[in-house]
């Protein structure tokens, strides 16, 4: 027989594999000089373990296509008027568009714009006449209505993105998933709050009139011009820094809005030492500005955010340069999160965080600490069990298992897979189940040799008929570890995968490994007795 | 050691099993009941939250009931004294809009003032995530079953596939009894952990099933019973050693693992237990029970 076998070379080759894939994971602080030789980087921490946040956001992809819905009624609106078509009503209503004109006769003109100028897949619909009016309703195909949410979905994704970008986190995760989700995963992140409210906020900038014609007196008898709406002001009072709220009227139609800005800044004012956000807009900005302003001289304008105004200054000139400022009681930190939302431009429809998992880093750390006392310590009573049970045998056993261990841990580092907390209580398990092939191995040994077999043929048959049991088992547990994946998010994903690899690599040590040993100890060492 | 040579008629048993069996099933069904009604089941299953803090003094658990309660949330407290630690739990996402999460860090806030505490771990999960997550746990469970029954009907034969299937759900449903009555909330964690049991338990009942499989090949005996028992006697060795291996990892990481992983370990020493248990007391007589052809074995 031979002297030398490839397999102990392949077993060789796979270990020192392994300790120059796991070098960086286990040798902190390596040089830099020395770091540049190992191409594989650390084994990737899952969020349970580094801490981080993982949030799963819901798109309100409803308000989405209602936005549409309104700037295509406006449309509607503004070409009728141009032509001078009189209608009663255009409104918004269960995601289509109802239009109420009393000149019945000039319906069929209006439906050849709406058709033929305007929109090209439009289903109308009478739904309701009398003596003096008649309504249609406008509805879209749905599969625009798909485009739209969809489209929604995808520019939320790019926001938050560039939201989360310049806040400064190191290698976040950001990705859609199902139909309106979508998945932000930010390891080792400081504040957690503050980078949740900073991805939800809306960021909705509107410069909107304020109508001072509207007086309390209405307001209070609900007596307000269709074209004006009510919202909430909040001022801060400068001497004891108390925030006040009011309520303002103001016109629905914004004089401009948040979409033609290009930059946003902290600034502070002097005279408070109070940070406060400046705004510029891009150059056709600029020029509406100018002109809105122009305009409304001695009114005054709203900066309105998310629908709460901050401030409601009197516009005494024309404001040429584009530039304008929100302020209010901020500190810096929410001066800076404010002008990183503006700067990233609003969300085009709300968001909702429906699942929020928040990790300190230090839960993480004690995690790992506490899972590596228990991998010793189970390490250390199986080893003295097996060496008591199966003597030289259970040493060889113990190789196998480290062998699986250090494979384990290398195949995780190099498929970049994440190892989580339950992945690590999975590899804590894999220390005691993992001695079971070799168990059935030996005991099947054992019980060839005890009906009067050589050394040779036990060992041969004891692997034989070992061997189908073996494979069969992984399998069965292969099964429930895949479906496990395929259902699992987050930490149980790692799990799976981490089970996976393990039973795979078990299968290969044990009938590779084990098989190799004693092959050799049979042909080369001619041993006669086993020590089992 | 020497070679140990069982010889244990394990069908004499047989009516104790049912019995013990009985109990575990029913509770289990039972517990499993219950929960598709929203009773013990945790917040991966029915939306809420899970607060975890770490105060930077020691703690009484009065004093940490007291500041809870002026959150107006009726919260469910684990106090961990020896970690400084406590977790708040409840089944709510939000209070008036507002996040249970930001009602107790402001509570918090102003009674222990921000050195005081430190919020280290947030679980927060809306009412989609978690029906969601509910309908899938339901799934994979179907789906690991059908996959079995598959691959042992493929590699063995239909009985023993739906045997092994039945002896590997009947300790889940037990596990799943056993942790409703300890109190333990069903969760992603546990659930990893019963699917881990059943590979276990899987692994467990295939290694004596193959023996069968091998000693009805060998016509060692005409009488289905005697071949049953020999095989168990004979496999005997393997199945005490792996489970006592087994039982070293779940028994360490159950005392050294911290409270994260406690129900974990809990659900996977108890599964060894049980797992090791059917494949000896239930998996066999199974096979008689839905009265196993031996001339069906495949060569």
């Amino acid at each position: 027989m031979k002297k030398f076998d490839w397999r102990f070379i392949l077993i060789f080759i796979f270990l020192l594999a392994s300790v120059y894939i796991l070098i960086p994971t286990f040798v902190k602080n390596l040089p830099k000089d020395v770091k540049k030789f190992f191409l594989v980087e650390p084994v990737k921490l899952g969020l349970d373990l580094q801490g981080g946040i993982h949030v799963l956001l819901e798109v309100d992809t409803k308000k989405a296509y209602e936005a549409d819905l309104l700037s295509k009624a406006s449309q509607i609106k503004d070409t009728f008027t141009k032509k001078n078509l009189i209608y009663e009503s255009i409104k918004v209503e269960n995601e289509g568009i109802l239009i109420t004109t009393p000149f019945k006769e000039k319906w069929n003109e209006m439906e050849r714009i709406i058709t033929k100028e305007l929109f090209s897949k439009v289903d109308i619909s009478r739904v309701k006449e009398d003596t003096v009016s008649v309504s249609y309703r406008l509805e879209f195909d749905s599969k625009m209505k798909e485009q739209i949410e969809q489209s929604a979905v995808k520019q939320a994704l790019e926001t938050i993105r560039n939201r989360i970008d310049q806040f400064g986190v190191a290698e976040p995760i950001i990705h859609t998933q199902g139909k309106d989700n979508i998945v932000v995963e930010l390891p080792g992140i400081k504040e957690p709050k503050r980078a949740i409210e900073l991805m939800g906020k809306t960021a909705m900038l509107e410069f909107k009139l304020v109508r001072d014609d509207v007086t309390p007196d209405m307001i209070a008898k609900g007596n307000i011009p269709p074209e004006v709406e009510l919202i909430p002001e909040r001022r801060v009072n400068r001497e004891t820094g108390e925030i006040q709220q009011y309520t303002i009227a103001v016109n629905k139609e914004p004089l401009i809005t948040g979409r033609l800005l290009q930059d946003a800044a902290v600034r502070i004012n002097n005279q408070f030492n109070q940070p406060y956000v400046w705004m510029k807009f891009n150059s056709e900005g600029a020029r509406v500005f100018e002109r809105v302003t122009g305009e409304n001289v001695g009114k005054r304008m709203a900066v309105i955010l998310d629908g709460v105004s901050y401030s409601s200054p009197v516009i005494r000139d024309r404001i040429g340069g584009g530039e304008a400022v929100i302020e209010g009681n901020f500190d810096h930190k929410e001066a800076s999160d404010l002008a990183i939302v503006l700067r990233a431009g609003s969300l085009p429809a709300p968001v909702k965080v429906i699942q929020n998992i928040t990790v300190g880093p230090t839960l993480g750390m004690d995690s790992i600490k506490k899972g590596f006392v228990s991998a010793i310590v189970a390490f250390i009573a199986v080893l003295i069990f097996m060496i008591i049970y199966y003597k030289k045998a259970g040493l060889i056993a113990i190789t196998v298992l480290i062998l699986n261990l250090l494979y384990l841990l290398a195949v995780v580092a190099a498929m970049r897979a994440t190892l989580t907390l339950p992945g690590i209580a999975g590899i804590i398990l894999m220390i005691g189940m993992g001695v079971d092939s070799n168990v059935l191995i030996f005991e099947r040994i054992k019980e060839e040799f005890g009906i009067g077999k050589t050394v040779k043929s036990a060992v041969e048959s004891g692997f034989k008929n070992a061997f189908w049991t073996i494979v069969d088992s992984h399998i069965t547990t292969l099964i429930t570890a895949a479906i496990l994946f395929q259902f699992g998010t987050g930490p149980i994903k790692g799990f799976a995968v981490t089970l996976t690899i393990g039973i795979a690599i078990n299968l290969f040590t044990v009938l590779v490994g084990t098989k190799t040993v004693y092959d050799y100890l049979i042909w080369n060492k001619k041993i006669t007795s086993l020590s089992i | 050691m020497g070679i140990k040579k069982f010889n244990i008629d394990f069908f004499k048993a047989l009516t104790p099993a049912i019995v013990i069996s009985a109990i575990l099933i029913v509770l289990g069904i039972y517990a499993i009941l219950m929960m598709f009604n929203g009773k013990g089941v945790g917040i991966d299953f029915s939306g809420g939250n899970a607060i975890t803090v770490k105060f930077s003094k020691k703690m009484a658990i009065d004093e940490i009931r007291q500041i809870a309660s002026k959150t107006g949330i009726n919260f469910d407290i684990a106090h961990l004294p020896e970690e400084n630690k406590a977790i708040f739990k409840t089944k709510l996402v939000e209070v008036n809009g507002k996040k249970v999460s930001d009602i107790l860090d402001d509570v918090l806030n102003a009674t222990l003032s921000k050195n005081g505490y430190m919020v280290e771990g947030i679980v927060e999960i809306g009412p989609r995530v978690s029906s969601d997550l509910k309908k899938d746990a339901t799934i994979a469970f179907i789906l690991s079953a059908i996959g079995i029954i598959l691959y042992l009907a493929w590699r063995f034969e239909k009985k023993f596939g739906i045997a092994a299937a039945i002896a590997t759900y009947h300790d889940v449903i037990g596990i799943v009894g056993i942790m409703y009555l300890m109190g333990y909330e069903m969760d992603l964690l546990i659930l990893t952990a019963l699917l881990t049991i059943a590979g276990y338990s899987l692994t467990d009942t295939v290694v004596v099933f193959d023996r069968i499989r091998e000693n009805l090949r060998k016509k060692v005996s005409t009488n289905l019973k005697e071949v049953l028992n020999k095989s168990i006697n004979e496999t005997m060795n393997r199945t005490i050693i792996t489970s006592l291996t087994t039982l070293f990892s779940s028994v360490a990481l159950l005392i050294f693992g911290g409270e994260v992983l406690r129900s974990f370990a809990i659900a996977i020493t108890l599964g060894i237990i049980i797992g090791t248990y059917s494949s000896i007391f239930i998996a066999s007589p199974l096979l008689i029970a839905l009265k196993l052809d031996p001339k069906k074995i495949k060569k």
